[in-house]
């Protein structure tokens, strides 16, 4: 198991910053499955610093691009562990774009 | 054999142990698909029930068990009857009917001063549910580590009511436990929301363990305004003894293995899912759904976590979510059937997949009555969410009998009178069947918004005929040869045919239409 995981859902939404190399806001999980609130760099090629770091579907790992392999995470900044609980109900929603 | 009093779920696994059905796990085993692979094999190939006693990155004396009640082959009620003291050799009906009788005979629990659920005490910084309890990841692809058997207990805020009630419940975090709420279940809709409608946090514990009974009757669809505590008692013939938790309010029974407390906040949500489910499928979605904050945990002394590897018992119909269909809610729809008056013989879930439809056998008194009790088994508050289709036989058919079943479906229910589709509905369904869209499984926005469903009864039960004809008869081999059959059966070996006998014995099912 990777060092690190994180949902393709996530990747998805932020498709314009990964490209541009700026960091985002994600949740990821550990080797305990523990999850942490995190800013961190994410790039489909090796990054210096980053993890290996394996996306999940529902139901399983999946592809991100349709690109079979890991993406690489470099933490730039742990966030209090409150930044992981969802308050704004509307706004997670219309960010994710499930409705 | 003698029958052993069963106090709590160790007492249980003694006895498991003494009839050599517990399988003691001494080498180590990692909680992250370990110890749920092992269950989950056990689970199909009807093994003994594992007791892990050698858990990855826990101290020794932490164990672990997986679907401890789980029904053996051919005797789904064989280990829940022996959990409430009955003799794992009663059959279906008599367990059927001492369960009625002790579900109608509720005892109220009892308060006690010390409970060796608080024999360790975990508060403030010592909090971390990861570290105290080997939750497992149960299936590659889980949205994390779950707890799937306890009771989550809370209070109605304007009144005693008290509600214990099984979720499953995904750790986050050290302090952060998710749950998934579904449509139609009495925790969201009648506490959760009314907490937060007030903008107050809504106290809960956790209790796991104790006896077999208290995940019996958190599990069982008990209607609003009773106590699942009161029925425990009933089921075990005492009082349960409770304890009051350390940081709220809340009692829980005082031999828990473990009792999580906290509190859930109004307005807070965070991801819950996917999960491998009882249907015996992976899916989503992964949605927001509210969650508690943990306050304390406490437990007893080399505490047991049991867990249930859910969906792995489909087509062995072999794990505890199978089981507890036909072994838990089967007798809690027979009372209610019975208390209305309904004639109905007996209902009961596929054994292949309980929790996806109702068989029910049942008398047809008069025109129009298929139709009111297939019509009332789909809108029953409760058991109704978890199944969209409803079969009506005849009495006199076997409901154990899968093929018999099938093949009363298929010969006597006309494709278009006898499926009678309700259409698209509104009404409250459990998000778990792997048919229903992401928008019938509810808005994404609200944890326990209302899911739509579709729901459809058949009435496979033989029909009047009119004048014109006798309607069809059963071509059994006695009715077709009365006046040749000793003939035949007495000359089977002259013909050189030695399997005649067995033949003759197993019946001849031909199906002739005389119209």
């Amino acid at each position: 198991m990777a060092k690190y995981e994180m949902w393709v859902k996530e990747l998805k939404r932020y498709r314009n910053e990964i490209a541009n190399g700026t960091p985002v806001k994600v949740d990821i999980r550990d080797e305990s499955l523990n999850w942490h609130a995190v800013m961190a760099l994410i790039s489909e090629t090796p990054i210096k610093g980053g993890v290996e770091t394996v996306i999940l579907g529902e139901g399983g790992t999946a592809n991100y691009s349709n690109i079979d392999k890991p993406v690489y995470l470099k933490i730039v900044e742990e966030l209090n562990e409150d930044e992981y609980v969802i308050k704004d109900m509307d706004r997670y929603n219309k960010r994710l774009g499930d409705v | 054999m003698a029958v052993k009093r069963i106090d709590d779920i160790r007492d249980y696994l003694d006895v498991l142990d003494e009839m050599g059905e517990l399988c003691h796990v001494t080498d180590e085993v990692d909680w992250k698909l370990e110890m749920s692979g092992i269950g989950a094999m056990s689970n199909r190939i009807d093994d003994k029930i594992p007791l892990f006693e050698n858990i990855k990155g826990y101290p020794k004396g932490v164990r672990a068990t997986t679907d401890l009640y789980r029904g053996s082959h051919g005797a789904l009620w064989r280990r829940m009857a022996l959990s409430i003291g009955l003799s794992p050799n009663i059959s279906y009906a008599d367990y059927i009917d001492e369960y009625i009788n002790r579900f109608n005979h509720p005892i109220r629990p009892i308060a006690v001063d010390k409970g060796s659920c608080q024999d360790v005490v975990l508060t403030g910084k010592d909090v971390d549910v990861l570290k105290t309890l080997p939750v497992p990841y149960i299936h590659d692809g889980d949205g994390g580590r779950y707890l799937t058997m306890h009771a989550m207990i809370v209070k109605d805020p304007d009144s005693e009511w008290v509600n214990w009630a099984n979720y499953r419940a995904l750790v986050h975090t050290k302090n952060k436990i998710s749950f998934l709420f579904c449509p139609g279940q009495q925790n969201p809709n009648l506490y959760y929301y009314k907490y937060e409608a007030r903008n107050q946090p809504m106290p809960v514990s956790i209790a796991i363990g104790g006896h077999p009974a208290v995940w019996y009757m958190a599990t069982s669809p008990l209607p609003a305004g009773v106590s699942e505590v009161d029925y425990i008692g009933g089921m075990t013939q005492r009082p349960v003894e409770l304890v009051k938790c350390v940081t709220n309010d809340l009692y829980v029974p005082a031999n828990s293995e473990y009792v999580i407390e906290g509190v859930m906040m109004p307005h807070e949500r965070i991801d819950e899912g996917p999960f491998g489910e009882y249907l015996g499928y992976m899916h989503g979605p992964r949605r927001p759904m509210p969650f508690v904050r943990v306050t304390a945990i406490t437990h007893r002394k080399n505490p047991i976590l049991p867990i249930c590897v859910e969906g792995t018992g489909v087509g062995e119909s072999n794990n505890v979510c199978n089981t507890s269909f036909n072994a838990l809610l089967t007798p809690a729809l027979m009372v209610f059937l019975r208390q209305l008056g309904y004639p109905v013989k007996f209902v009961t879930g596929p054994e292949l997949n309980a929790w996806s439809s109702l068989i029910a056998a049942t008398k047809i008194p008069y025109p129009g009555y298929a139709k009111e009790l297939g019509e009332l088994l789909l809108t029953c508050p409760g058991p109704s969410m978890y199944y969209d289709l409803t079969f009506l036989v005849d009495e006199d058919v076997d409901i154990t009998d899968m093929e018999k079943v099938w093949e009363e479906i298929v010969l006597k229910s006309h494709p278009t009178k006898d499926w009678n589709n309700f259409g698209d509905a509104d009404a409250p369904r459990s998000s778990l069947n792997i048919y229903q869209t992401a928008e019938e499984k509810g808005a994404l926005s609200q944890a326990a918004s209302k899911g739509k469903t579709s729901k459809c009864w058949i009435d496979a039960t033989t029909k009047d005929w009119d004048e014109t004809t006798d309607g069809p008869r059963r071509m059994e081999f006695d009715l077709l040869y009365p006046s040749t059959k000793e003939w035949v059966v007495g000359n089977k070996e002259k013909f050189g045919m030695p399997k005649y006998q067995d033949f003759r014995q197993e019946g001849l099912r031909w199906v002739e239409h005389k119209y």
